[in-house]
């Protein structure tokens, strides 16, 4: 694993000084909202976006902070409503359906789900919930998490399997045109998923993509991308934003591609209307 | 009782020839008579036994029967055609000609009635019975359209031995060809006299403009332009330039200019309209009516059409991307039959100059311009979901979206950060739709708690609330719902608003003093002009949606919203459907009542437009009791001729709710086109039946020579034989005896 060096300058890849004023006044405004509660003028938070971290087995949550990163990120590029806080919630727990994106980084072999963990998942994903898997491990360690997920999908969804998602998918449009899977390194050159319902319920990246995002305590990105660089992390970067806005609007984009046929399409011509200049 | 001779079992012939037979023989013997007195005896004795042998031959016998001798019927047929209400040159109109005669003449008809039996019909496509009384005042139209020989035939089926058929009537008969009518005349042909009056003729000035639809309106989708072709028919007018109303429920929707040919003749001209809801509805072209004219009843054409709805045109537009979005353009989507244009801002406009790389962004302008004012009108569903319209032109636009609610369009909000001032001001400029009020005092924004949604009683009974999902009804399931944890404050509706559900705090909200009751507003809807607003004060009923045990709940109180903001016929608790869209005067006609509780009390009344869309009642009402199905069946008799409306009035859970439909009472569109008096069906009809034509002014009603009595026999009959006497017998053998001995005392005779 390459970490940033310690005492080295912040990197400023992708990371203005605006940008991080942004960041800092987005920290800064989620208390500043909870201070208003009650008192109306602030927008619903509960409607507010935000990434929560799921965690399984009992296990401490990998990239702790690449959940509040993407947020952040959501927040500076994206009309979306973003509610910055730190949110990891057992799979197990009734409290993932208080958010229905998650985020589940694994870089270790994963312990058998339970029960509730399993009929959880069932339900968050069958109830329009949207997770993105991130296998953020090295060597063995990526191997078993890998073969676990993999297994532990197969008990919840019996007859589905992973596939891989087509480079034409709306989701690497929703947003960013974006061409590029890579995150922290750029082994694999697409995402797999889960299909329900016509739509991606289930997102799987083998490339470390949190690793790309996550930054340490002084707001330094955490790790190098590789091989790429700058570009690559930009590119996780909007990866990530794709992913966000594809839970949001789904194919929304595919139907933009129709909306100039639908409206021409339609027989009214205002001249033949009322309240209109003949 | 009549007595009679009969010869059972030989017919005339047999009994001409029987009877020469025997002239001759008689006759040839005579001749051959040997003179001689006793020759003479021998010969009648001869002569006699003859006569007895031809009495055993023919059998004759008294016939004894009663026997009715009555008076023969005579038919009088008066035209009750439409084409009656057309005007004659003296302003009279034809109607009103036919009822003066029958005025004038009464004399004749009563001298008719002392030696027939008169029987009396009013005609126009059947033949009815009517009073004599009947006809001396104008007979109101009825019938799709004039068909005298269907008529003929009907009177004649309902007499025996008609001695003669008067016939009154314009002579306007549109029904079919003259070839056509051959066929059908085979059928009813009668060997009687038959005496055509005619009231009008062709030699009579004649000037008229006749509208009537031809085309169009058959396959009409709402939210598409749609074409009418109409016929304008201008006689003895000359050229001159009309103007032609398209009107739709009552409302005017287009007009052209038509100039009618010089001579007599036709103009198709097309008219177009924009049919916004689905379900019956009735279009009417008209011209004005000239000075003069034959008919103003022929002016205007009223046609009910059904407006079909192929598909929910829905724009949703978002202000953000969120949950609150996704879940509802999702619930949206999932519709059957739904086309939906969405746009949602991904991108505050001032984040742009920002971000170092813009061209990576796949992002498009926001159309405001097409979709809030020129493509508004071809949607059935604008869906405003968290959005303020855009701040360049936004009194433009939400004027655009007010016309088009008026209009009879359906409009959603719901509520968010960036609208209903909960982040910025009060959305003043959609004052005249929003079914909420701006709040007052520092109560603004959102509202974050536990809050429970709760149906009020008055409300439980609205059509949003009718989905069921087994035996658990909409408002239990919203009832039984997760809190949800914010809302938007409200100071109340506005006035005629309807709030569906409320929001109750389960717990108290800091710094809030709770509404009435402790009570917000959460689900309004209301009406404006022929459309309907609704308002979700929330964006958090997403968590409904999320959740596998409420999904349905969600989906149907979104589905209902849908259904009733945007006029969905099969979402009113009551509905009505007459099972035709146009019915002629005096048809029967059935109505279906639907109001999905069975052993209900229904009524049923019918309306008529007595002003461009004001219905008023025509006293013909009924009432029923719905079946386990919940429908209910009514007949009526379709009155005057004009655009009716049926309004159904059922209680369903408690609460009263009407549906209603449309159609038109009119004749066919060929009996008000051709109402000149041309005279060539009666004389079709005289010509064929070997009857005569004359004027209503000069009927030559003198020379009219029904048939005379008809004899009915109406008792039993009773047959005496005359031959089968033993007396006959005696008689025969008596003179063949005296004969033998005569000849043998005077030799051959």
């Amino acid at each position: 694993m390459t970490r940033a060096a310690p005492g080295s300058r912040p990197s400023t890849e992708g990371w203005s000084r605006r940008s991080f004023l942004r960041f800092l006044a987005s920290v800064m405004a989620a208390p500043t909202a909870f201070a208003f509660r009650g008192r109306g003028a602030f927008a619903s938070d509960f409607n507010r976006f935000r990434v929560a971290q799921v965690t399984t087995g009992g296990l401490p949550p990998a990239r702790p902070d690449a959940a509040l990163v993407l947020a952040q990120e959501v927040r500076a590029r994206t009309a979306v409503q973003v509610r910055l806080d730190r949110v990891v919630v057992p799979l197990g727990s009734r409290a993932i359906f208080e958010s229905p994106f998650l985020l589940w980084v694994g870089e270790r072999a994963l312990p058998p789900l339970n029960d509730r963990e399993v009929a959880n998942l069932q339900s968050f994903l069958s109830a329009g919930g949207f997770l993105v898997v991130d296998n953020a491990g090295e060597g063995g360690g990526f191997s078993a998490f890998d073969r676990g997920l993999r297994t532990q999908l197969k008990r919840a969804f019996p007859g589905r399997t992973l596939q891989p998602v087509p480079a034409d998918h709306v989701l690497m449009r929703t947003f960013y045109r974006v061409t590029s899977v890579a995150g922290r390194h750029a082994t694999y050159p697409e995402l797999e998923a889960l299909d329900l319902e016509d739509r991606l319920a289930l997102v799987y990246s083998r490339n470390d993509l949190t690793g790309a995002w996550s930054r340490d305590g002084f707001g330094n990105w955490e790790f190098e991308a590789v091989p790429g660089g700058p570009s690559q992390r930009e590119s996780a970067i909007r990866l990530g934003i794709n992913l966000v806005m594809y839970a949001l609007l789904l194919d929304y984009k595919d139907e933009q591609a129709h909306i100039e046929y639908l409206l021409k399409k339609r027989r009214l011509r205002p001249e033949d209307l009322p309240d209109r200049p003949r | 009782m009549e007595t009679s001779l009969h010869f059972p079992g030989h017919t005339v012939w047999s009994l001409v020839v029987v009877s020469l037979l025997t002239v001759a023989g008689v006759a040839v013997f005579w001749w051959r008579l040997r003179p001689g007195r006793g020759r003479r005896w021998v010969a009648g004795l001869r002569l006699a036994a003859l006569g007895g042998v031809l009495l055993g031959y023919l059998q004759p016998a008294v016939r004894v029967e009663e026997v009715l001798r009555a008076r023969s019927p005579v038919l009088v047929l008066v035209d009750e055609s439409a084409s009656m209400e057309a005007r004659s040159p003296d302003g009279r109109r034809r109607s009103e000609r036919v009822a003066e005669f029958f005025r004038q003449n009464s004399g004749w008809f009563d001298d008719l009635e002392q030696r027939h039996d008169v029987r009396w019909f009013a005609c126009s496509d059947h033949a009815r019975p009517v009073d004599r009384g009947a006809l001396l005042v104008p007979l109101s139209s009825r019938g799709a359209a004039t068909d005298l020989e269907t008529c003929l035939g009907d009177a004649i089926s309902t007499s025996r031995d008609v001695a003669g058929v008067v016939i009154v009537t314009d002579g306007a008969d549109p029904s079919g060809t003259e070839p056509e009518r051959e066929e059908r005349a085979a059928t009813v042909r009668p060997a009687v006299p038959l005496w055509v009056l005619l009231v009008s003729g062709p030699e009579e000035p004649f000037s008229d403009i006749a509208v009537a639809v031809v085309g169009g309106g058959e396959f009409t989708l709402s939210r598409n332009l749609a074409e009418v072709r109409a016929r304008i028919e201008g006689a003895g007018v000359g050229s001159r330039t009309v103007t032609a109303t398209l009107s739709l429920d009552g409302e005017v929707v287009d007009t052209k200019e038509v100039v009618l040919p010089p001579h007599d003749g036709a103009v198709e001209v097309p008219l177009f309209f924009l049919p916004r809801d689905p379900g019956r509805h009735v279009i009417k072209v008209a011209v004005p009516a000239l000075d003069g004219e034959a008919s103003d009843a022929n002016n205007q054409a009223d046609v009910a059409i059904t407006v079909a709805r192929d598909r929910l045109r829905v724009l949703h537009v978002a202000g953000h991307p969120s949950w609150d979005e996704r879940f509802l353009r999702e619930t949206l989507r999932r519709r059957h039959g739904v086309e939906m244009v969405s746009f949602h801002t991904l991108r505050d406009p001032d984040m742009a100059a920002d971000l170092p790389d813009e061209d990576g962004t796949l992002l498009i302008p926001f159309p405001a311009e097409e979709v809030f004012v020129r493509s508004v009108e071809s949607f059935d569903l604008i869906v405003l979901q968290d959005y303020e319209l855009p701040e360049a032109d936004r009194e433009r636009f939400a004027g655009s979206l007010e016309r088009y609610v008026r209009a009879g369009g359906g409009l959603l909000f719901f509520g968010g950060s960036f609208t209903l001032g909960v982040q910025g001001p009060w959305p003043g400029h959609l004052a005249a739709i929003l079914p909420v009020l701006e709040p007052r005092g520092p109560r603004r924004g959102m509202m974050e708690g536990r809050f429970g949604a709760v149906v009020p009683v008055r409300a439980r009974a609205h059509p949003v609330f009718a989905r069921r999902d087994g035996p658990r009804s909409l408002v239990e399931r919203i009832q039984a719902a997760p809190p949800f944890p914010a809302i938007v404050a409200l100071d109340g509706v506005a006035r005629g608003a309807e709030v569906l559900v409320e929001a109750v705090g389960q717990e108290e909200v800091p710094g809030e003093v709770a509404g009435d009751e402790g009570r917000w507003p959460l689900v309004v809807v209301s009406g404006h002009g022929k459309g309907v607003v609704g308002l979700v004060a929330t964006d958090t009923l997403w968590r409904w949606a999320f959740d596998v045990g409420t999904a349905r709940v969600y989906d149907d109180l979104v589905g209902g919203l849908v259904a009733f903001v945007t006029k969905e016929p099969e979402a009113a608790l009551v509905r009505a459907r007459v099972e035709r869209d146009r019915v002629a005067p005096g048809q029967v006609f059935g109505v279906e009542a639907l109001s999905g509780e069975g052993g209900a009390d229904v009524t049923a009344r019918v309306e008529r437009e007595v002003r461009p869309g004001v219905f008023e009642t025509t006293g013909i009402e009924g009432n029923a009791r719905t079946d386990e199905g919940g429908r209910a069946m009514f007949r009526f008799v379709a009155d005057a001729i004009g655009v009716h409306r049926v309004v159904v009035t059922a209680r369903v859970q408690g609460e009263e709710r009407t549906g209603s439909d449309v159609f038109v009472v009119a004749p066919d569109p060929a009996e008000v086109l051709q109402v000149r008096a041309t005279g060539r069906t009666a004389q079709a009809l005289a010509r064929r039946y070997g009857g005569e034509v004359h004027p209503l002014s000069d009927p030559a009603l003198d020379r009219f020579q029904p048939r005379g009595e008809s004899a009915v026999r109406t008792g039993a009959r009773a047959e005496f034989p005359i031959w089968d006497h033993p007396s006959v017998l005696l008689l025969i053998l008596t003179a063949l005896g005296l004969e033998w001995y005569l000849e043998r005392r005077l030799g051959p005779a």
